[in-house]
């Protein structure tokens, strides 16, 4: 992270069915943040989210079915590591992460240098930019208390996906990513492998087109199944900083596939 | 417990009255129940050794066996016509040699609520069907549509039924360790519990497999896209620096296996 004229940045841009969108946000991560490479991940749209990306210039990673956000953005992050970038931002294809605040999360996760290895845009440390449904905001709260009492940080936004990490958060993600609804979770993992978190004041668009990844019905299970995997998450066994090698101790990664 | 408090009061009340009854006595029965005030059955309990219980008309269940023929007593209803005699412990005591059953009709024996065997037709049923699974079971991998080893797991689970099934005694016996009364239940707790173990074991392999699919279908991103680049229907990447471009750089990373380790 000392050279910064050299990093190599990415953008990963999990889309599912969002050919409304998609072209924009690869058109506005160009004109905002020109040094991002920018790869879609095209999460088994039936739409022509992948052939609109491409022809705006990105790297489309074509998933054979969906695979849910989770293994979309694995993907996106086994895509950086194999690809050597040293950067690597999440920016939503539905058009809600504004990506004018891009060099803003890079300046932020450069100058932080030891303060932050992963530089997320909270919408709530101000104004969100649009209004947030209240069922949202409430299940937001929650997920807020318990993390910053698990991190001793405060972290005002845990469901923000508008999230930039260096090189030790993409080998932390691309080996091990939670499945659905996994922004929580993945502060949780950054935790426990003593990455350190840093917020930014950002706004946000009320989502584009394409659906919310959260409807109501969905929320009473989004809220329990991540505060099972949060609560589960601290009792596992503390990890060691990742080694350069790219392992940690527990040998977690993609193929953590116990033998019958 | 009742049973002890009822002879334990029965001393007490036989010693208070001093009476030792030197002949046998007569006991009435009033109450065509099969527990409680006047039956049958607290006949037999409190009646002493050669007793004669009379029993008016009507239907009584039989109860105390074991009372009965100790105490060698005499049953005595109100005619065969009119009397009937019902038996619920198998009626084993009203053929005991000591027991007397005068002007009184004994009925086929009640269903058994305390013995602790399952019914022979229930038996059957049991083996046939355990049979029938094991049979489908081995089809199944003769087919190669079930791995051996889930296999061996159903018919594992399968044998055990079946050894409970058939060796009553042993569920008894199984049933007296779990603390349960009726053996059918034990065997259904038991199923119960193998059952959900083996629900437990699929939603973990469940878990495996889609971790494996997801390995699968990122990989398959992955290859898609290299092939498209390396037949160049997409550019590689953007400007100079794109990522497909630095595949042979320093910044190149071992590529780690990425299914299977």
């Amino acid at each position: 992270m000392t050279e910064t004229g050299e990093l190599r940045k990415l953008a990963i841009v999990p889309a599912y069915n969002e050919a409304g969108m998609v072209a924009r946000v690869v058109r506005d991560i160009g004109r905002h943040a020109p040094e991002f490479d920018v790869v879609v991940v095209d999460d088994g749209s039936t739409d022509a989210t992948a052939q609109l990306a491409e022809e705006e210039g990105a790297q489309v990673l074509r998933h054979p079915y969906n695979l849910g956000i989770g293994g979309a953005m694995q993907s996106g992050y086994k895509y950086a590591l194999r690809n050597g970038y040293d950067v690597a931002v999440q920016v939503d294809g539905d058009g809600q992460h504004k990506t004018e605040y891009l060099p803003e999360l890079l300046a932020a996760l450069q100058t932080s240098g030891d303060e932050g290895d992963m530089v997320y845009g909270s919408r709530f440390r101000g104004d969100p930019g649009y209004k947030v449904p209240l069922g949202r905001r409430i299940g937001n709260l929650i997920f807020s208390v318990v993390l910053s009492a698990i991190t001793r940080q405060r972290i005002t936004d845990p469901t923000s996906g508008f999230r930039m990490t260096n090189r030790r958060g993409i080998e932390l993600f691309a080996r091990d990513y939670p499945h659905d609804y996994p922004e929580v979770e993945a502060l949780l993992m950054l935790h426990a492998h003593r990455l350190r978190i840093h917020e930014v004041q950002v706004r946000m668009n009320a989502r584009g087109f394409g659906r919310s990844s959260i409807d109501y019905p969905r929320s009473a299970y989004y809220m329990v199944k991540v505060l099972l995997a949060l609560f589960v998450g601290l009792f596992r066994r503390r990890p060691t900083p990742i080694e350069a090698t790219g392992k940690d101790e527990h040998g977690i990664g993609p193929p953590s596939v116990p033998r019958g | 417990m009742r049973r002890l408090l009822t002879i334990a009061l029965l001393l007490v009340v036989a010693s208070a009255a001093g009476a030792t009854p030197a002949s046998a006595a007569t006991i009435e029965v009033t109450s065509t129940e099969e527990a409680g005030e006047g039956t049958l059955g607290l006949a037999i309990l409190e009646a002493e050794f050669g007793d004669t219980i009379e029993i008016p008309p009507g239907e009584y269940p039989l109860t105390n066996g074991d009372d009965l023929t100790a105490k060698a007593l005499t049953l005595r209803g109100a005619g065969a016509e009119q009397t009937t005699i019902v038996p619920t412990g198998g009626g084993a005591a009203l053929d005991d040699p000591d027991v007397t059953v005068v002007d009184a009709t004994i009925a086929d024996p009640r269903q058994d609520d305390d013995d602790s065997s399952i019914e022979t037709k229930a038996q059957i049923v049991a083996l046939v069907a355990t049979l029938a699974i094991f049979l489908l079971v081995l089809d199944l991998v003769r087919r190669r549509r079930l791995a051996e080893r889930y296999a061996l797991l159903w018919m594992l689970a399968g044998v055990a039924l079946l050894a409970l099934a058939i060796w009553t005694d042993g569920l008894g016996v199984l049933a007296d360790l779990m603390g349960i009364q009726e053996p059918a239940n034990a065997i259904f707790i038991l199923a119960f519990g193998v059952v959900s173990v083996l629900l437990l074991h699929f939603s973990v392999a469940i878990t495996r497999l889609s971790e494996e699919t997801k390995i699968l279908a990122q990989e398959s991103a992955r290859l898609e896209h290299e092939l498209r680049v390396e037949r160049g229907e997409t550019p590689a990447g953007d400007g100079a620096s794109g990522p497909a471009g630095t595949e042979d750089d320093q910044h190149q990373r071992p590529v780690r296996p990425q299914s299977g380790e």
